[in-house]
């Protein structure tokens, strides 16, 4: 898996590579939905998120996640195996994105194949 | 010949200063390599922690940073004129893709400039400078799809758009203007505890966009702006304006589990009824004087909960504070604990002054909280909350989705961003961020947030609704209300929640001034009711440090224990406008005197045993955004402790509470 963009929540990888996504609630209990190419659903209890990218160059997996607080907190997600990544300054190969709240937050990622 | 010769001397000119640009350019890549080189050396070969060298060291680095730093912004410059020259509104697509090539070109000197500004800006160690350098200074670039036509059609057509046009398509600013301004405090929270979810979001996206160090766009901020959206485009196109209270600040308002006054066997508590629950940090409350005694004094309660006062003055926030005390079984019992300290400003050498002294400290009190149910993280909520999300949650997430494919345009591939499929809201996005760019970067903290809140806000108010299709309408209206039941829910939940018991023990050693000294133990129970009902029951005993002396020589010597109580307390929270959570209250007391009672001079006052009951009805008025409250009641008692005559008595005071003033300062 490689950044695109961090700021733009994009990135790419070979065909059909596997993707996970982890998200950790700090602070506050996790209250996760997300849709996965139009299809929602609850986060699952480990906070993974695991899909595979698509087969053809250039086509697109979408990840929105909805991240909603019952008291102030912090939402840590992780996109595993990342070695590119911009703001890694620990060089531990991942991507992380840190967002604090309330308010709710929805962040929508794109995963491209090369 | 004549006329020739200037035009080939304009010529030449124009080539020499090409070749003479070009060559600039070569040379300052080269030097821009050379430093970066250098750069990277010396951050290699940094002396140790504290040795001499190190201050040189760092010197010469921020020598090489800044000269690094003035080359990159000319050479942004350049690039931002080259794509000014190239971005017109006959560009074809060809073009426009080499200009995309150049703006990631810009934004990777931007990354590369404040990674310069973070290690040398502040001084920073070499380790941490050295962390700071070491992020990639331009990003790979990716292969960015070629526009397709159509997408160049709609970026000529939003370029179009002007800040004139957009003007004109708002609604009038009479009904696009939001009523009052909430002011963000520096943690990106609205300052304020009566506030609406356009407030909330707008400081909140304030907030994001300083953290984050990025521009606004449609992957990270759909939430602000879908309730930007539906703010302007429902009030205008079809509710005539929604306002969500923000549930996070309806739930600290809706605590009302905290005595903040003294408890009522002390002088001049307008309450007859002792509520458990324990401030965070500590409670001021200034209170003129009830119907308990026939006295009436003016006290002033201090409740300190020493964890939060652990916490704060370790410079830590409301919140991380809680979740440290959360996972230490130390502070994990004193946050459940709260002592009181209420002076009586009637005594000592300048009665009627407050002075803290140890002759006005009439009564210690410590209260701990030994059951509360009331947190909305406890473990035993995390089922309600999965259910929560498995519903509620999911049923948001395929609304807010579904208003994302309506609204948004993926773009055809790597390197085309999310847009707006309407050209005039897209416009208007792209407005707004070249506006909250132009905010001054010298500025910090909250100055900061407010300063681009205010640009939000303004631009938020700009909407162009005149413009935005019907299926952007529809899509922000589907999302509303999927919004609202979704809020609703929650609330509901969050409500179910503050309902929860609660068991206190409170013990209170009063001072008296010439009377023995007493210690009266109090066990507190709350719980809700599915009406928003709050129940309160108190029981209590007390008792005397030493037994008064009698009345007369033929009377008998009071025993130790001086009294039993039980009280009950019915309370209904109700809101008014904006105004905030006002509470209705009914109380009972039962009190029986086991002997004579004593007098302040330490007397005691024959035929006065025996039962006292009292009634109170009153009303918290509260003043939301300073955090007070204002209790007024009305007493009415068979008799005082003192005087076996009726007494009907009104009492007001105000509490002030800290907590809601801390979390507005420093909320995180």
């Amino acid at each position: 898996m490689r950044e695109l963009d961090h700021d733009n929540l994009e990135y790419e990888g070979g065909p059909g590579e596997a993707v996970t996504v982890k998200v950790v609630a700090k602070g506050t209990t996790p209250i996760v939905a997300f849709t996965l190419d139009g299809v929602s659903q609850p986060l699952a209890a480990d906070g993974l998120i695991q899909f595979n990218l698509k087969n053809t160059s250039n086509q697109r997996t979408d990840l929105q996640l909805i991240l909603d607080f019952n008291a102030p907190g912090t939402y840590e997600v992780t996109v595993l195996g990342v070695p590119n990544c911009s703001r890694d300054a620990q060089a531990v190969g991942s991507c992380l994105h840190k967002w604090k709240g309330p308010p709710r937050k929805i962040k929508t990622f794109a995963f491209f194949v090369a | 010949m004549k006329k020739i010769a200037p035009l080939l001397f304009a010529a030449i000119f124009t080539l020499s200063s090409i070749a003479l640009q070009g060559q600039q350019a070569a040379t300052d890549e080269a030097q821009i390599q050379q430093l970066r080189a250098n750069i990277q050396r010396m951050i290699e070969n940094a002396p140790p922690q504290g040795s001499a060298e190190e201050r040189s060291h760092r010197d010469a680095l921020a020598s090489l940073g800044n000269q690094l730093r003035d080359l990159l912004v000319e050479k942004r410059g350049a690039l931002k004129s080259r794509i000014k020259n190239l971005e017109t509104p006959d560009a074809l697509p060809e073009v426009l893709a080499h200009v995309e090539q150049l703006k990631q070109a810009v934004e990777g000197i931007n990354g590369e400039v404040q990674n310069i500004d973070r290690a040398f800006g502040q001084n920073l160690a070499p380790a941490r400078a050295a962390a700071a350098m070491a992020q990639p200074a331009i990003q790979a670039p990716a292969q960015v799809a070629q526009p397709s036509p159509a997408e160049t059609a709609f970026r000529n057509a939003v370029r179009n758009i002007s800040t004139d046009d957009i003007r004109e398509a708002a609604a009038p600013a009479e009904v696009a203007t939001s009523e009052a301004v909430v002011t963000c405090n520096d943690q990106g929270r609205p300052a304020s505890t009566t506030f609406s979810r356009l407030d909330e979001s707008i400081c909140g996206l304030a907030s994001d966009l300083i953290d984050e160090d990025r521009g606004m766009n449609l992957a990270q901020d759909l939430d602000p702006i879908f309730i930007i959206l539906t703010a302007q485009l429902l009030k205008t196109k079809t509710t005539g304006g929604e306002s969500y209270a923000a549930f996070v600040s309806e739930a600290t308002e809706k605590r009302t589990d905290q005595q903040m006054g003294a408890g009522p066997s002390t002088n001049g508590s307008t309450s007859i009824v002792s509520k458990g629950g324990v401030p965070y940090l500590f409670g001021l409350a200034v209170e003129n004087g009830a119907a308990v005694q026939s006295t009436s004094d003016t006290t002033i309660t201090f409740r300190v909960n020493p964890a939060g006062v652990i916490n704060t003055f370790a410079n830590k926030g409301f919140v991380t504070g809680f979740q440290q005390a959360q996972n230490d079984p130390v502070m994990n019992f004193l946050r459940k604990t709260s002592i009181g300290f209420s002076f009586d400003t009637s005594r000592g050498n300048q009665a009627g002054v407050f002075t803290g002294n140890k002759q006005q400290l009439s009564a210690i009190s410590a209260r701990v909280e030994l059951f509360n149910d009331r947190d909305p993280r406890l473990k035993k909520y995390e089922a309600d909350w999965e259910k929560f999300v498995a519903n509620e949650g999911v049923k948001l997430a395929q609304e807010v989705w579904k208003t994302t494919v309506a609204t948004v345009d993926f773009g055809s591939g790597r390197g085309q961003h999310k847009s707006f499929r309407d050209p005039a809201l897209q416009a208007w996005l792209e407005q707004m961020t070249a506006k909250v760019s132009q905010v001054d970067a010298s500025l910090t903290g909250a100055s900061r947030i407010n300063a681009i809140a205010t640009v939000i806000r303004e631009q938020a108010a700009l909407v162009p609704v005149d413009r935005v299709s019907e299926d952007t309408i529809q899509g922000i209206t589907g999302f509303a209300k999927q919004d609202k039941a979704y809020t609703t829910a929650k609330n509901s939940l969050l409500d179910k929640i503050a309902k929860g018991k609660l068991f206190t023990l409170d013990y209170t050693n009063t001072r008296a001034v010439s009377a023995p000294d007493t210690s009266n133990f109090n066990f507190i129970a709350a719980t809700g009711t599915g009406s928003r009902v709050d129940l309160t029951a108190n029981g209590s005993f007390t008792l005397f440090h030493k037994r008064p002396l009698a009345a007369s020589p033929t009377s008998p010597r009071p025993g130790r224990f001086r009294d039993f109580q039980f009280a009950g307390q019915v309370l209904v929270p109700f809101k008014v406008g904006d105004l905030g959570q006002f509470d209705f209250w009914f109380s009972g007391r039962y009190e029986r005197l086991l002997g004579d009672a004593s007098t302040a001079a330490g007397g005691t006052m024959p035929g006065t045993r025996g039962d006292i009951a009292i009634g109170q009805f009153g009303l918290n008025v509260p003043i939301t955004s300073l955090g007070i409250k204002f209790p007024i009641s009305l007493t009415f008692a068979n008799r005082t402790e003192l005087v076996k005559e009726r007494e009907i008595r009104g009492n007001f005071g105000f509490t002030f509470n800290w907590d809601t003033l801390l979390s507005k300062l420093k909320p995180f």
